[in-house]
C-alpha cells in the first residue's frame, strides 16, 4: 500500500507535487485553526449561557414581588388600579412560569424549579382566592388566604434565592472550569502550532529531498561523465516518471549510447588513417617506379651508345660481321625500348629478322628462318608491338632448341577475306594435345 | 554519500511520521478534551442528561445533617430509585433554615407525591399532616411516631424494646461489677414524644425490676433540649459542672447520637473516664472509637438503611393499594467492643427515636 502510494507520488509531476505540498500544509493550518476557533466558540457560547439562568430567576422574583405587592395593595385600597396591576403581574408571572421544569428529576436545581413551579401555581390560586374573598368582603377568609399566600410567597422567595445561589455556585464552578480550560486551550494551541510547524517543516524537507535526490544523483553521474569516466558512470536510478525522471531516462540513454558512438568514430578514424598511409605508400611506390623508369631509360642509352661505339670500332677495324651483329643487337634493343604501342606488321617482321640474326650468330646459323609473304601490302597493317618476336622466341626455346635435326621456323603472312593472317610454325618437338588444351584453358581462365 | 543521504531521508521520514501522528493525536485529544469540559460544565449548569421520575417524595427532619439521617436518607434513596421515584431530603438545598412545619407546608404546596416525616408532638404538625392527607399526599412517620395524626404508617424502633434492651444492659453491668449502689441517668431527647419517653423509661424499669435490682439502681431521667442550637451540649455539661453537679451519675443512658457524643466528650473533658459508664445510641466514627477505648460501654444500633428503605416502601405501597401496615418495626443491634467488627459497614450515627 505504502509502496503503491510512494509510486503514485513519485510519478507525479514536480509542479503537482509542490502544489500538493503547499496546498496540504495550508489545509492543515486551516483545519487546526478551525478546530481551535470552534473550541473557543464553544467556550464563548457556554460562557454566555452561564448567567442566563440567574437573569431569568431574577425576573421571576421581581414578577413574584409584583404579584404580592399588587395583591397587598388591593387588599389595602381595593383600588381598580391595584387590581389591574395584580392581574397584569399575575399574567406576567404565569408567562415566566411557562418553560420551567415541572417534573420530578434527579437534578437538584431542576427539582427546585419544579417546586417553585408547583408552589407558584398554588400561590396564584391562593392570591386569586384572596382577591375574590376581598371582593366579596369576606374579611375572615381573605385574611386567612392572605396569610397562607404570604407564607407560600416567602417559601417561593426562599426557593428562588436558594436556587439562585445554587446556580451561582454552579456557574462559578463552570466559570472556573471554563477559565481553566481556556488557559489550557492557550497552552494547547501553542503546542499544537509548534507541532504543526515542525511537521510542516519536516514534510517540506522530505518532499524537497524527494524531488532533489534524483537531481543530485543525476549531477553526480554527470560529473563522472564530464570527468571522462564513461565506463564507471553508473546508470542513474529512475525514481518516477516526473520531469526529473524523464531527464534521468534521457541521460541514461545518452550515457549508454556514447561508447558505441565513440567506438564507431574511432574505427572510422583508424580507417581514414590506414587509407592515408596507403596513399602515401602508393605515392612512394609511384615515385620509386618513376625513378626506376628513369634509371631504366638511362641504361639503354648508355647501352646504345656503347653498342654504337662498338659497331663503329668494328667498322674501323673492318670487321663487317661484328659490325652487323652489333648493329642488330642495337636495333633489337632500340625496338624494345622505343614506344611501340602500334607498329606495322613490317616492323614486327623486321624485328623477328633481327632476332633470328642475333640467334644465328649465337647458335652458329643453326636456325633456318623462312618468310612466306603473300602480298607486301599486307605488311602495312597496324598491330600492337612486340607480339611476333616472343612467339618466334618460344618456337626457338621450346620447339627446335634441342632437336637433332635441322630446325626450321616458317613465318607466313596471308589474307583471308578482309583479315590478315600471320602464322608461325616450326619443325620442333611439338606439343601434346592435352598440354595444348591445358594451356588454352589456363589462358581462358586468365582472360 | 548515497548511504548517508538515505539514512538522513529515513530519519526525516520517521520524524515526519512521528510528528504527523503526534499532531493527529493532539488535535483529537483537544477535541475530546474540550467536549468533555463542555459536558462537565453542562452538568454543572444542569443542561446535561436529566432523569425524570414518576414520583417525588420528600423526607422531612430537623436533624438532616446528622449521619443517622443521612444513612436513613441513603436507604430511602436506594429504594426510591428502584421504584422510579425520587426522594429529597427537603430543606438541605435551601439557604434559609426553615422549621419542620415550614418544610411540610412547602411539601404540600409543591404537590409532592409522598412525605416521610420525622415525627414530633406539635399540634401544628398534626394539622399539617391532616392537610397533606386532605390533598391526597400520604405521610409516613419515621423514627418518631405521631399516633394522633393521620399518618399512614410508622417506621421505627419499638420504644419498649429499646428500653428493655437498655435495662438488660444496665442490669448485666451492675451484676457483672457487683455494684451495690448505682445512680443512673436516662437522657431523654426532647424530639422524642412524651409517650415514647415514658415507654422507654418504663421498659428500663421493668427490666431492672425483673432482675430484682430496684434497690441497687436508682433510675432518673432528664430531658435534653435538642431543638435549640448547641443546647444539648450545654445541658449535658451542666450535669458534670453545673449547680446540680454534686451527684454525678454512675451510668448515663443516651437515647440519641448527639447526646451520646456530647456525654462522651464531656466525660473525657472532665476526666471522668471510668467513673461514669455510658450506654449510647447508634454508631458513628466517634462513638466507634469511644467504644474501642472502653469509654462507651455499649451502643444500640438501628438499621438506618432498612428504616429508609421501609419508609419509601410504605409510601409506595400506600400509593399503589391505598393501604399499608400501620407500623414497621426496625431491628436494633447492640454494639460493644466485642461486636464492633460486625458494624464495619454501618454508616451514620443517629438519634434514638422510638415509639411504643
Amino acid at each position: 500500500m505504502q509502496r503503491k502510494m510512494n509510486k503514485v507520488f513519485a510519478n507525479m509531476p514536480i509542479r503537482f507535487k509542490l502544489s500538493l505540498l503547499v496546498g496540504g500544509i495550508m489545509l492543515l493550518i486551516l483545519i487546526v485553526n478551525v478546530i481551535l476557533y470552534y473550541n473557543l466558540n464553544l467556550f464563548t457560547k457556554q460562557m454566555d449561557e452561564i448567567y442566563v439562568g440567574n437573569v431569568t430567576l431574577n425576573e421571576l422574583e421581581d414578577s413574584l414581588d409584583k404579584v404580592q405587592s399588587s395583591m397587598a395593595e388591593y387588599l389595602n385600597t381595593k383600588s381598580t388600579d391595584s387590581l389591574n396591576d395584580y392581574y397584569l403581574a399575575e399574567q406576567e408571572y404565569n408567562k415566566l412560569l411557562v418553560g420551567m421544569e415541572y417534573k420530578a428529576t434527579d437534578n437538584k436545581l431542576k427539582l427546585m424549579e419544579r417546586n417553585i413551579y408547583n408552589m407558584s401555581q398554588n400561590y396564584l390560586f391562593l392570591t386569586a382566592d384572596t382577591i375574590e374573598a376581598k371582593r366579596g368582603r369576606n374579611v375572615e377568609k381573605y385574611k386567612d388566604y392572605y396569610d397562607q399566600s404570604t407564607l407560600i410567597y416567602s417559601y417561593i422567595k426562599t426557593y428562588i434565592s436558594s436556587l439562585n445561589n445554587s446556580r451561582f455556585r454552579a456557574n462559578t464552578e463552570s466559570y472556573t472550569a471554563l477559565a481553566s480550560a481556556v488557559a489550557f486551550l492557550e497552552l494547547f494551541s501553542i503546542i499544537m502550532f509548534v507541532i504543526m510547524v515542525a511537521f510542516s517543516v519536516s514534510l517540506v524537507i522530505l518532499v524537497t529531498r524527494n524531488i532533489t535526490q534524483p537531481l543530485k544523483e543525476l549531477s553526480y553521474a554527470a560529473d563522472k561523465v564530464s570527468a571522462g569516466e564513461l565506463e564507471s558512470a553508473p546508470q542513474v536510478k529512475v525514481h518516477g516518471k516526473d520531469e526529473v525522471g524523464v531527464v534521468t531516462e534521457a541521460f541514461n540513454q545518452m550515457v549508454s549510447s556514447i561508447p558505441g558512438y565513440l567506438t564507431r568514430l574511432k574505427e572510422g578514424m583508424e580507417k581514414e588513417q590506414l587509407l592515408k598511409e596507403k596513399e602515401i605508400l602508393m605515392e612512394a611506390h609511384l615515385k620509386d617506379a618513376q625513378l626506376k623508369y628513369l634509371q631504366a631509360q638511362i641504361n639503354p642509352h648508355f647501352l646504345f651508345n656503347t653498342l654504337n661505339a662498338g659497331s663503329q670500332l668494328a667498322m674501323m677495324e673492318q670487321a663487317d660481321r661484328t659490325y652487323d651483329y652489333i648493329q642488330d643487337v642495337a636495333a633489337f634493343f632500340r625496338y624494345n625500348i622505343s614506344k611501340n604501342d602500334e607498329v606495322t606488321l613490317k616492323n614486327e617482321i623486321e624485328l623477328v629478322d633481327t632476332y633470328i640474326n642475333i640467334l644465328n650468330v649465337r647458335f652458329s646459323g643453326d636456325i633456318h628462318f623462312t618468310k612466306e609473304i603473300e602480298d607486301e601490302s599486307l605488311l602495312m597493317v597496324h598491330l600492337p608491338g612486340m607480339i611476333l618476336q616472343p612467339i618466334v622466341e618460344n618456337s626457338v626455346n621450346y620447339g627446335i632448341r634441342d632437336v637433332e635435326w635441322e630446325g626450321k621456323i616458317t613465318l607466313s603472312v596471308y589474307g583471308v577475306d578482309d583479315n590478315v593472317c600471320v602464322s608461325v610454325s616450326d619443325n620442333g618437338v611439338g606439343m601434346k594435345q592435352e598440354v595444348i588444351n591445358t594451356i588454352l584453358r589456363a589462358q581462358h581462365q586468365f582472360v | 554519500m548515497d548511504k548517508k543521504e538515505k539514512k538522513g531521508n529515513k530519519k526525516i521520514l520517521i520524524a515526519t511520521v512521528v510528528l504527523g501522528t503526534l499532531l493527529i493525536f493532539t488535535v483529537a485529544f483537544s477535541i475530546v478534551f474540550f467536549f468533555m469540559r463542555i459536558k462537565s460544565t453542562q452538568s454543572l449548569l444542569d443542561t446535561g442528561d436529566i432523569k425524570t421520575y414518576d414520583n417525588y417524595y420528600v423526607m422531612i427532619t430537623d436533624e438532616r445533617d446528622t449521619d443517622f439521617w443521612r444513612s436513613v436518607y441513603a436507604g430511602a434513596q436506594e429504594e426510591a430509585e428502584a421504584n422510579n421515584a425520587y426522594i429529597e431530603l427537603l430543606g438541605e438545598d435551601l439557604d434559609a433554615d426553615l422549621s419542620k412545619q415550614d418544610l411540610l407546608r412547602i411539601a404540600i404546596s409543591s404537590d409532592v407525591d409522598g412525605i416521610i416525616l420525622d415525627g414530633d408532638e406539635s399540634d401544628e404538625t398534626v394539622e399539617l399532616i391532616q392537610k397533606a392527607t386532605d390533598e391526597g399526599i400520604p405521610v409516613v412517620t419515621i423514627s418518631d411516631d405521631m399516633t394522633d395524626s393521620k399518618r399512614v404508617s410508622y417506621i421505627g424502633v419499638s420504644s419498649y424494646n429499646l428500653g428493655k434492651e437498655y435495662g438488660e444492659q444496665l442490669a448485666a453491668y451492675v451484676k457483672e461489677n457487683g455494684i451495690s449502689d448505682c445512680d443512673v441517668l436516662v437522657l431523654m431527647d426532647e424530639s422524642l414524644n412524651s409517650n415514647s419517653q415514658s415507654i422507654i423509661f418504663t421498659a428500663i424499669n421493668e427490666a431492672i425490676e425483673k432482675r430484682n435490682l430496684s434497690d441497687v439502681i436508682s433510675l432518673n431521667s432528664q430531658i435534653v433540649n435538642s431543638n435549640k442550637d448547641y443546647a444539648a451540649e450545654e445541658e449535658i455539661r451542666d450535669i458534670f459542672v453545673g449547680e446540680d453537679a454534686k451527684d454525678i451519675p454512675d451510668v448515663i443512658i443516651c437515647l440519641s447520637e448527639t447526646n451520646t457524643t456530647c456525654v462522651y466528650q464531656t466525660v473525657v473533658d472532665y476526666n471522668k473516664v471510668g467513673e461514669v459508664e455510658i450506654f449510647g445510641y447508634y454508631i458513628s466514627p466517634t462513638i466507634r472509637s469511644a467504644i474501642e477505648k472502653d469509654i462507651i460501654k455499649s451502643s444500640i444500633v438501628v438499621d438506618t438503611n432498612q428504616m429508609g428503605k421501609k419508609s419509601v416502601e410504605a409510601v409506595n405501597e400506600y400509593k399503589q393499594s391505598g393501604y399499608v401496615s400501620e407500623i414497621y418495626i426496625i431491628d436494633t443491634q447492640l454494639a460493644t467492643k466485642e461486636t464492633l467488627d460486625s458494624f464495619s459497614g454501618e454508616g451514620g450515627d443517629g438519634d434514638a427515636k422510638k415509639d411504643e
